[in-house]
């Protein structure tokens, strides 16, 4: 048998106190998780409850301070490759071109201009961003900077993506469009998707499995849901299904006392 | 304000600066001539003009002209270079910047000025002393932007690039120094004027020959006329410089909304 994609046993996430003496910050606590090969699974949660830190701990950007995590039964201690990051905020270099940011991978890996450019022409044109690759950043839409990222972060052709409420600073309709593009993509290789976000429609219209998280600090898994909705999946109709009615009125109940939990915390 | 100026070409603002500077050396004409100005603490635009075009006419400017502008341009290039490398080091080593901080303030506040007497000393009374002068001022104007130009770059950008598979050696030239150079340009119009500062500060305080050279042996004789000339075209020069510092901007800055000419 195969090790899982990723595995997360017992893991927490502390960060040191901001002053000395204080108690140091616990974002999750005991965390157990399992996501198989090929799975899409999104993890939701009310705001401030370690989502990230989560994502980060499978990227290595920072290994869980106890308990460990496993990327395909390694354990995570350092930046992992095999894993694509999409990130919430806009991380594009300014300074460079759509089509140079795409190819930035590449360049980091040796690889020649001339060699990297039918692939990196070829991620352009699945994004729609075929005219586009010679602007700059600041050129481009919030959506085509999205989808440029995205393009950036797929042509390495990453085993485990981990996208980090990546569509949240879109208006919806683009939104929607991105969502569906996300699954044109990810159902023609069935990668290993890790998708975080606070929006539960985006995670019952995406993922297989959606993971509650309880609110911070020490957050953890409250309870797992699968989606059985059939795909492929266009995320504006399947709002109207029964099935998708169902699940969102089942996993807003556990969501809801998280979420106002959270809230009498916070005040 | 600004919507409305957008009605006029900009052929139309310069027909108007024109017309500006005429009135103010016409003013300033006639305030000498008629004596309501004195004219030997104010010069007067005429005579000014007259020094300024018989310089060009003997050639005796060329050889004083192009002493300051090497010392300008070395200290510029040289000033930028070090203050470069040594603000990416500092940037990019924690331990070190921690150490040398307090050092580094210490001798930015300093009034650089007063090292002139102790680099002629050092360096003579050529070119070498108005160089070092000129790269102790031009180098902390590029060494504090480089070091805020790293510093400026998000954790996230450099988090995404190592994810995209980047090394040290990749982030330092496909993150950090393209970052600090836009920081630098910013400085770099700064940089000019304190070039300048340094050569002709330089030439003022002992020297035989340049521009500042010449302004020094004029005001000894009161020669206010000349000292003017001398700023004019100081002035002149440092404009031309200032422009060519633009021009490198927009070509390596085209990536930036307020650079690009579309």
């Amino acid at each position: 048998m195969t090790a899982p994609a990723v595995e997360f046993i017992a893991a927490s996430c502390a960060f040191p106190p901001r002053k000395p003496g204080d108690p140091e910050y616990v974002a999750v606590r005991d965390v157990s998780l399992t996501i198989a090969e090929g799975e899409f699974m999104a993890v939701v949660g009310p705001t401030g409850c370690g989502k990230s830190t989560l994502l980060n701990a499978v990227a290595g950007i920072r290994p869980p301070s106890s308990g460990e995590v496993r990327v395909r039964g390694q354990k995570v201690t350092d930046i992992q490759s095999a894993c694509g990051y999409l990130f919430q905020s806009d991380t594009l270099l300014p300074w460079l071109t759509a089509r140079e940011n795409v190819r930035l991978g590449l360049t980091y890996r040796g690889v020649s201009r001339k060699e990297a450019d039918p692939q990196v022409d070829d991620w352009l044109h699945r994004v729609g961003l075929d005219g586009a690759g010679d602007r700059y950043p600041y050129q481009l839409s919030g959506g085509m900077k999205k989808r440029v990222s995205l393009a950036q972060t797929l042509l390495l052709d990453p085993q485990i993506i981990l996208m980090d409420e990546p569509f949240s600073a879109l208006d919806v309709q683009t939104r929607h469009m991105m969502e569906n593009q996300l699954l044109d993509i990810w159902a023609a290789n069935r990668k290993t998707v890790l998708f975080v976000t606070h929006d539960l429609e985006e995670a019952i219209s995406l993922a297989d499995r959606v993971v509650v998280l309880s609110a911070g600090p020490g957050s953890h898994p409250v309870r797992t849901f699968d989606i059985n909705i059939p795909r492929p999946r266009d995320v504006t109709e399947i709002v109207h299904t029964p099935d998708y009615i169902g699940l969102h009125a089942q996993i807003w109940a556990t969501l809801k006392e998280q979420v106002l939990m959270n809230y009498q915390r916070a005040n | 304000m600004a919507i409305q100026a957008q009605r006029h070409s900009p052929a139309f603002f310069w027909a108007v600066r024109l017309l500006l500077l005429t009135v103010l050396l016409a003013a300033w004409q006639w305030g000498a001539q008629s004596g309501l100005i004195a004219s030997y603490l104010f010069g007067e635009p005429l005579k000014v003009g007259r020094n300024f075009f018989a310089w060009f006419a003997s050639g005796k400017i060329y050889y004083h002209l192009m002493i300051t502008l090497f010392e300008t341009a070395a200290a510029l290039v040289l000033g930028s270079l070090f203050g470069f490398v040594a603000g990416l080091c500092l940037a990019l080593n924690n331990f070190l910047e921690r150490v040398l901080d307090p050092f580094l303030k210490a001798l930015n506040a300093m009034p650089r000025v007063v090292l002139a007497p102790i680099f002629a000393v050092w360096f003579g009374l050529g070119p070498g002393s108005k160089i070092a002068l000129g790269i102790t001022l031009v180098f902390f104007v590029v060494f504090f932007n480089v070091l805020q130009g790293v510093r400026e770059v998000s954790q996230t950008a450099i988090d995404s690039s190592r994810m995209l598979g980047a090394d040290r050696r990749h982030l330092i030239r496909h993150v950090y120094v393209p970052s600090a150079t836009s920081w630098v340009f910013s400085s770099l119009h700064s940089a000019v004027g304190m070039a300048f500062v340094g050569a002709v500060i330089g030439e003022y305080l002992g020297s035989a020959a340049g521009v500042g050279y010449l302004i020094l042996q004029a005001e000894s004789v009161f020669d206010i006329d000349t000292v003017i000339a001398g700023i004019a075209l100081l002035t002149i020069f440092a404009l031309l410089l200032d422009y060519g510092v633009t021009l490198a901007e927009r070509r390596l800055l085209r990536w930036h909304p307020n650079f690009s000419r579309q």
